[in-house]
């Protein structure tokens, strides 16, 4: 969105915006690189790779629970 | 109780803060000076408007979207009332300074406000953690809580009488809060809390909400609310970079006796603050100045007593001090 932008949205704007950024996001999601076919929303074996999410402490957890 | 809803969080005439959420606490625990400086006389950094507006809105366009999936709306059609309610919000957003903004600043755009609010809902479109129906048949979204603890201030005589069993305090403690969603999650009841950050939320990252005031707090305002037992809390972590906005979720689980022991111990912290109020003095916890990046009153603190006013009133506004009661 700009400075520039228009003070009253239409529903086309609106997809708009969410359409380029669905597609900025498999973009960046892909590492950058040319995507033809639209991945799986909830893929996020790309982030998964960058963030090591932290692994669930199962003893821990049932000994908690 | 009180009778209205924005009252004062004070003891009429004192210093003596009998309702509290987990931001005055927070402040409360890490030190006292800050909690002075925040909720007694409402100071804040002439830079910290663009996070605070940044967050607001991103946990309010969340919000909306998960009202709108409680409603039965499906995910375009929520995520487009969502999107078009934000941008009609943000007309009056002005973007950091690009000169002179600090780096975290920078990154707090309405593009990347829009792309990060765009990008959780596209990355969790399928979610396993679906939002709690209460009985009522509402969506548990930004449920606010307040409830009486089974013990009060006792400093004055005018808030507390005695019957058989000793003193008892006229007006007890009220925990309050907001808590953004419970949701249900890998069959346990869960709170969950949605954060933004311009660090890396690695595994260290995580760690900090265990243990964690805010955390338990709401596990045990969940408890409450609910009547059930929560599991613990979900974190969804929003990385805002330049380039792009990156999600992680973090799980911080709570027991019942960790509850039990936080409460126990808060007994002990609001006898504490009560004598700080009753002293008029709330001393420095100088082990705490360099925490979470380095206070916001360092700068402060760090000055002669005697020339510390100059750099408030030149650093910070005054504001109408927090008050957990605000109905937001």
């Amino acid at each position: 969105m700009s400075d520039t932008a228009p003070e009253d949205w239409t529903d086309n704007d609106i997809k708009e915006i969410i359409r380029a950024q669905r597609e900025a996001r498999i973009r960046f999601t892909s590492g950058g690189k040319a995507v033809k076919e639209k991945p799986k929303a909830a893929d996020t074996s790309a982030l998964e790779e960058e963030f090591a999410l932290p692994k669930a402490p199962v003893a821990n957890i049932r000994r908690k629970l | 109780m009180l009778d209205q809803p924005e009252d004062s969080p004070f003891l009429s005439g004192t210093n003596i803060q009998f309702a509290w959420d987990s931001t005055s606490l927070g402040w409360a625990k890490t030190c006292p000076r800050l909690y002075y400086y925040n909720m007694l006389c409402g100071y804040r950094p002439k830079d910290e408007s663009v996070h605070l507006r940044f967050g607001i809105e991103y946990h309010t366009a969340l919000e909306e979207y998960d009202y709108f999936r409680a409603a039965g709306a499906d995910h375009d059609e929520a995520e487009h009332l969502a999107v078009a309610d934000l941008v009609e919000r943000l007309k009056d957003y002005k973007d950091p300074d690009g000169e002179y903004a600090k780096p975290s600043e920078k990154v707090k755009t309405k593009e990347n406000l829009l792309r990060t609010v765009i990008w959780y809902l596209e990355e969790f479109k399928n979610d396993a953690a679906q939002t709690y129906i209460k009985t009522d048949g509402k969506p548990a979204v930004e449920q606010s809580f307040r409830f009486e603890l089974d013990f009060g201030p006792q400093a004055t005589p005018e808030t507390r009488h005695s019957t058989n069993k000793g003193i008892v305090a006229d007006q007890p403690y009220i925990l309050c809060g907001h808590l953004d969603r419970i949701v249900n999650y890998n069959d346990g009841l869960f709170i969950m809390d949605r954060k933004t950050t311009t660090q890396t939320p690695g595994p260290y990252y995580f760690k900090k909400y265990d243990p964690d005031n805010q955390m338990t707090l709401y596990a045990y305002a969940g408890q409450v609310v609910l009547r059930s037992q929560i599991t613990g809390v979900l974190i969804d972590v929003a990385q805002v970079a330049v380039n792009g906005s990156k999600f992680v979720r973090g799980v911080s689980y709570r027991s019942p006796d960790q509850i039990e022991e936080w409460v126990r111990d808060l007994h002990v912290h609001l006898r504490t603050f009560e004598r700080y109020a009753v002293e008029g003095y709330w001393p420095q916890n100088d082990t705490a100045c360099d925490k979470f990046g380095g206070c916001r009153f360092r700068g402060i603190c760090s000055k002669s007593p005697s020339s510390r006013q100059m750099f408030l009133d030149n650093d910070f506004t005054q504001e109408e001090p927090w008050n957990p009661l605000k109905v937001r």
